[in-house]
């Protein structure tokens, strides 16, 4: 037999990055190494001195180490981590969360070296980023923002005259601002031209920046946020929303999808709202716009997040979609492979952020695992946890049927979840999921406040009732 | 090409260290080629607490051998070191090969033994330095950074070959 014209191709091309470098640390530069490994792409990861023996830097094919312990010369430090990506050919940087990864200037640098910043456009990171001009945006597209001002105020006669219009209490923002920082609750007329000044100093001095707005302030909202997925060809997708209400000084304790007590009318006009938000913002990458809800379930956009969150892994485990994977292949140029019509958003799933309140060694540490648990972490025995960044070690995510289910396996895993060597937060977590108000999703950001003292004094009585015993 | 010629030339190439293979012949266009999937070493070896703590039985694991396509740039044993070519640093073995004061790098970037390429080398092995005299450049985002003696002394081993890639607090010298 003859055959002519034979071709036969046994491979076939995907344009896809060869090699990225992990501008990041701890369990988030670990997520990335594994999903990057299961595309077959090679990982290079800048490390600091304090993170030489950490587990990222042993997963990555390369690492380099690139300053001393203190992030403003390592993690930080632009130069050297686009020095090591040139020299080291990387196509791509990923940011993870915090850092550099909403930071305009880095992207920009990474654009002039003909290097893809997983994440949208320098262009993009600063519109978002400049609160007031996000919300304007969103005010002239249709977007739901909280009210408040369209510009940015000129003098505090102004500021007087606009809280007027929205009525008392309102909240003094700064533009460049974030971490709650620049930020003042005004409750009485009398007090505003004061704490005006305050908030514009302080903005001046954290971000160099002193262009303040006011928005109504509501009081204990819910934090309810939608994770969005947008490639470079215009489709925008929704993921289903997320509630971080438990907060403790702006800082999340946990997260959890989907959100309580929610109607499916509500769930989907918010979503719809967070596509808009995407689609009007021209977004790409993974995004999540946040909204607040008020005592009668009225929501107003507040910001857009333009990088992947510490809470992604709750969202993928309610949609089955992994959002790293998704988010290295739209910053390659690929369409989504997925569309609106195909989310599925199935059961419920909670995520527990486990903080080290102390640094020191691991001596001992047993992770839990069974049906339904996922742990992100970097820990191991025998690691050394140093004072230097974030204490979050590690992450536990349960998902389950339904809420309860859900509850119950979280319990399981604190009681069964090991950390000796240094003090967590694991007693607080396990004694909060017996808290009547948690147990029925009925919570708000005022939350911690109210009942973190409660929660306190149950573990002050089962230690004395131990004592007793 | 006859079906009896594709199953040779096949046979062939599985058994060949080759990992691509294009062939034309008479109008006939025929192309192969491997992909291994073979497991490497996920954390390096060098730190085998850490394997036997993560219950990682790497023995028998073969890391060279893999990923047979031509060019061949993973290296997964001590690549901390050679993914930039100098190969004498292992830090896990304790024979260092000098004992004098360490110079390290002070940031990350390439380093240069000269002012320029073609000029003679700032120090030698055997060279005596004074304090802040220049013993190297390390070259970082287009600007050229010296690298100075932090005492006075002679060069006993310089470590790092010029034009190599440095990370930071890297040996690069020895002064004895």
């Amino acid at each position: 037999m003859i055959i002519s014209g034979l071709i036969i191709i046994v491979e076939f091309e995907v344009i896809m990055f060869k090699r990225i470098l992990v501008a990041n640390r701890g369990e988030i530069a670990l997520r990335i190494i594994r999903c990057a490994r299961e595309m077959d792409i090679e990982t290079v990861i800048v490390y600091s001195t304090a993170d030489k023996e950490s587990l990222p830097v042993m997963g990555a094919n390369y690492s380099v180490c690139i300053g001393p312990n203190s992030p403003k010369d390592s993690y930080l430090n632009q130069d050297a981590i686009i020095e090591t990506a040139i020299k080291m050919e990387c196509d791509a940087i990923h940011p993870g969360y915090g850092f550099l990864s909403e930071n305009a200037e880095f992207a920009k640098k990474c654009e002039e070296n003909n290097i893809t910043f997983i994440g949208p456009s320098s262009e993009l990171i600063s519109k978002m980023g400049d609160k007031q001009e996000a919300r304007k945006l969103m005010m002239n597209n249709g977007v739901r923002v909280v009210p408040g001002s369209r510009e940015i105020i000129k003098d505090v006669d102004e500021a007087l005259e606009i809280a007027e219009e929205i009525g008392y209490p309102v909240l003094i923002k700064a533009s460049a601002g974030g971490g709650g920082r620049g930020m003042r609750k005004v409750f009485e007329k009398e007090e505003l031209p004061k704490l005006f000044e305050m908030a514009k100093a302080e903005a001046k001095a954290a971000f160099a920046n002193d262009d303040m707005y006011i928005e109504k302030l509501i009081i204990n909202p819910r934090h309810i946020e939608v994770q969005i997925l947008a490639d470079k060809h215009e489709n925008v997708i929704a993921l289903g929303e997320r509630d971080c209400s438990i907060q403790k000084n702006n800082q999340k304790m946990l997260e959890e999808s989907p959100a309580c007590g929610l109607s499916d009318e509500k769930r989907k006009e918010i979503s719809d709202m967070a596509i808009l938000a995407g689609k009007v913002s021209g977004y790409n990458s993974v995004g999540t716009c946040e909204f607040v809800l008020d005592k009668d379930d009225n929501f107003y956009f507040i910001e857009m997040n333009t990088r992947i969150q510490v809470e992604h892994p709750v969202t993928e485990e309610v949609s089955n979609v992994d959002l790293i994977r998704q988010q290295i292949r739209v910053a390659a140029g690929l369409k989504l492979d997925i569309t609106n019509e195909d989310v599925s958003i199935c059961g419920h799933a909670i995520e527990f952020r486990i903080i080290a309140k102390t640094p020191g060694v691991i001596k001992n540490l047993h992770l839990p695992g069974g049906f339904g648990v996922r742990v992100e972490t970097h820990l191991y025995n025998g690691y050394e946890i140093t004072p230097f960044y974030d204490p979050m070690i590690a992450k536990v995510i349960v998902k389950g049927k339904n809420r309860l289910e859900v509850i119950r396996r979280l319990r399981r895993v604190l009681e069964e979840i090991v950390i000796d060597g240094i003090e967590t937060n694991i007693v607080f977590l396990h004694q909060l999921t017996f808290h009547p108000d948690f147990l029925k999703g009925n919570y708000d950001t005022g939350f911690y406040e109210k009942e973190s003292k409660k929660i306190l004094s149950w573990i002050n009585e089962s230690k004395n009732m131990k004592k007793e015993a | 090409m006859e079906i009896k010629e594709v199953y040779d030339i096949w046979d062939k190439f599985e058994k060949s260290d080759i990992g691509e293979l294009k062939l034309e012949i008479s109008g006939d266009k025929i192309e192969f080629k491997k992909v291994i999937e073979l497991p490497d070493d996920f954390i390096a070896t060098q730190n085998a607490s850490l394997i036997n703590s993560y219950g990682l039985n790497l023995q028998g694991i073969n890391s060279s051998g893999l990923n047979l396509q031509e060019n061949n740039t993973i290296n997964t044993d001590g690549f901390n070191n050679s993914a930039y070519g100098d190969n004498s640093n292992n830090p896990s073995s304790n024979n260092k090969g000098y004992s004098g004061f360490e110079v390290k790098a002070p940031l990350v970037g390439t380093f240069y033994r000269a002012s320029a390429p073609g000029e003679k080398p700032f120090v030698e092995e055997g060279s005596t330095v004074k304090k802040g005299d220049v013993i190297g450049i390390i070259e970082a985002m287009k600007l050229m950074n010296e690298l100075v003696a932090p005492k006075d002394g002679k060069i006993e081993s310089i470590l790092v070959d010029d034009g190599v890639m440095v990370e930071f607090d890297q040996v690069i010298m020895s002064i004895k």
